[in-house]
């Protein structure tokens, strides 16, 4: 019964929200995936049913997803934002010590376990990391 | 008052942008005068006073820029000469003989206040004599301006795309440094776009031909401080935090690592990073081309005060501070450099 066979895909949305879910249960706050890395790793065959999963657990707070400016000079993280309209023109990039014009390719869209903290908040805790 | 309107103007834009009221008002009660300012506006009024009935002096404002000025935000370059060679420089009156050749003895007798500069100009000489035991130093400072293109907007008219940029001249300060025991320090400001700062190190040095002879100095290389940085990454977890880092093999083959975010550790024990570092420095002597790193704040250390962002890239005898902060700071990560060289 191919219909029967359908309904307990591992790809149904709501096999694949679980999914996601458990994956993130199980990271540390420093993990952090692109939605390919999650794709692959969940082994999603359709990525807008990933994409559906991710930004329903984006809106109920069980995941974060942050907007990271990596340098042009190494892809190194400069600073990460919580909002795409947040992302600056042009940004100090700390790792060459200069000003640069952000291009949409340095941007890379993660996703991490949802943390209360604001950015802002973590920039602090690393200070005392190691 | 010993200081022109049009100097005090320009001195407090250059407070109020470069210092802090904390910094302001802290040099105000080390010297017993009344300090605390919610605003900047209410502390200019409260140093017009003090100006204007002498408790502060001209001095004192040179003073409190000096140190809003001087320290961090800058790519340094690090030279030696013999002892003897710098104690011949740290002298007032072969100082004040040598300005006068070049007819520029108002600069150590009355340091320039300068705003904007059309180019690179000396503003002021001084021999440096901070706290008993510490060493002297002979400063020379200058004033340049860094001139820079943004874009002001883009338009698409059909076909075309028109964008139009203005240009943009920032002040910015750079200066040397010759220390008692031979150390030279080329101070050159970061500047907002990326520029050459060797070549910026090149001008000053011509600059202050007749006052520095710059034959008597060999640059000072931090190979070897990079790559013991790196060697000694683990002892030194606790003192440093790594950011990027590049090493090349003889073969001219290289290996790059970068840190996701600014908080985070490049080589926690045992990560994927740590461990391809290991291995790329286990076959023969690489070269370390580029250290990203923070040094940390510790307990019971009152230096650094703050986490000192140090690029470590470029020239051979070449470091950055990122970030402005103060002459204690600006001190600790230089010994610390000059720590690795030995």
């Amino acid at each position: 019964m191919p219909w029967l066979k359908s309904l307990i895909s591992p790809n149904s949305p709501i096999d694949v929200r679980r999914n996601v879910e458990r994956l993130f249960r199980r990271a540390s706050a420093a993990e952090v995936y692109t939605l390919p890395q999650l794709a692959e790793q969940l082994r999603v065959r359709t990525i807008g049913t990933l994409a559906t999963a991710l930004a329903e657990l984006t809106r109920d707070h069980v995941i974060d997803q942050i907007f990271r400016v990596e340098s042009p000079k190494n892809r190194g993280g400069i600073e990460d934002f919580n909002r795409i309209e947040d992302v600056p023109n042009t940004i100090r990039d700390w790792r060459q010590d200069a000003e640069i014009d952000v291009d949409p390719r340095m941007v890379r869209v993660l996703f991490r376990k949802h943390s209360e903290e604001t950015l802002a908040d973590q920039k602090e805790i690393g200070r005392g990391q190691k | 008052m010993d200081i022109s309107i049009a100097e005090r103007g320009i001195a407090f834009d250059l407070l109020r942008k470069h210092s802090t009221l904390q910094t302001v008002g802290k040099y105000l009660s080390d010297k017993a005068l009344p300090s605390s300012s919610p605003s900047w506006p209410v502390l200019f009024e409260r140093l017009v006073t003090l100006l204007g009935d002498g408790r502060l002096h001209r001095s004192d404002i040179l003073r409190m820029l000096r140190d809003a000025e001087e320290f961090g935000r800058q790519h340094i370059f690090l030279h030696s000469c013999s002892r003897k060679n710098a104690m011949e420089l740290i002298n007032e009156t072969t100082l004040s003989v040598n300005l006068a050749k070049l007819d520029l003895s108002e600069i150590m007798t009355k340091p320039r206040i300068v705003g904007k500069s059309k180019g690179l100009q000396l503003v002021e000489a001084r021999i440096d004599t901070p706290k008993k035991g510490m060493m002297r130093s002979l400063i020379l400072k200058a004033v340049d301006v860094n001139s820079y293109r943004e874009r002001e907007s883009k338009v698409i008219d059909g076909d075309r795309e028109i964008e139009t940029y203005l240009w943009q001249h920032d002040r910015v300060v750079d200066l040397i440094s010759v220390r008692e025991d031979g150390l030279l320090e080329v101070r050159i400001q970061s500047r907002r776009n990326a520029v050459n700062y060797e070549e910026l190190a090149d001008n000053i040095f011509t600059k202050t031909t007749g006052l520095i002879e710059r034959i008597k100095f060999q640059p000072i290389s931090l190979a070897k401080a990079r790559l013991t940085l790196i060697q000694k990454r683990s002892q030194m977890g606790h003192m440093v935090r790594f950011a990027d880092n590049q090493l090349r093999d003889k073969y001219g083959n290289s290996i790059s690592v970068a840190s996701g975010s600014k908080q985070q550790e490049l080589y926690t024990k045992g990560s994927a990073s740590d461990k391809a570092m290991d291995g790329f420095l286990s076959v023969g002597t690489p070269t370390c081309d580029e250290i990203d790193c923070f040094w940390l704040t510790r307990k019971g250390s009152p230096e650094p005060s703050v986490e000192l962002h140090m690029l470590i890239a470029g020239a051979n005898h070449e470091y950055a501070l990122t970030a402005q902060c103060d002459r204690k700071d600006y001190e600790y990560a230089l010994a610390q450099i000059l720590n690795l060289t030995k």
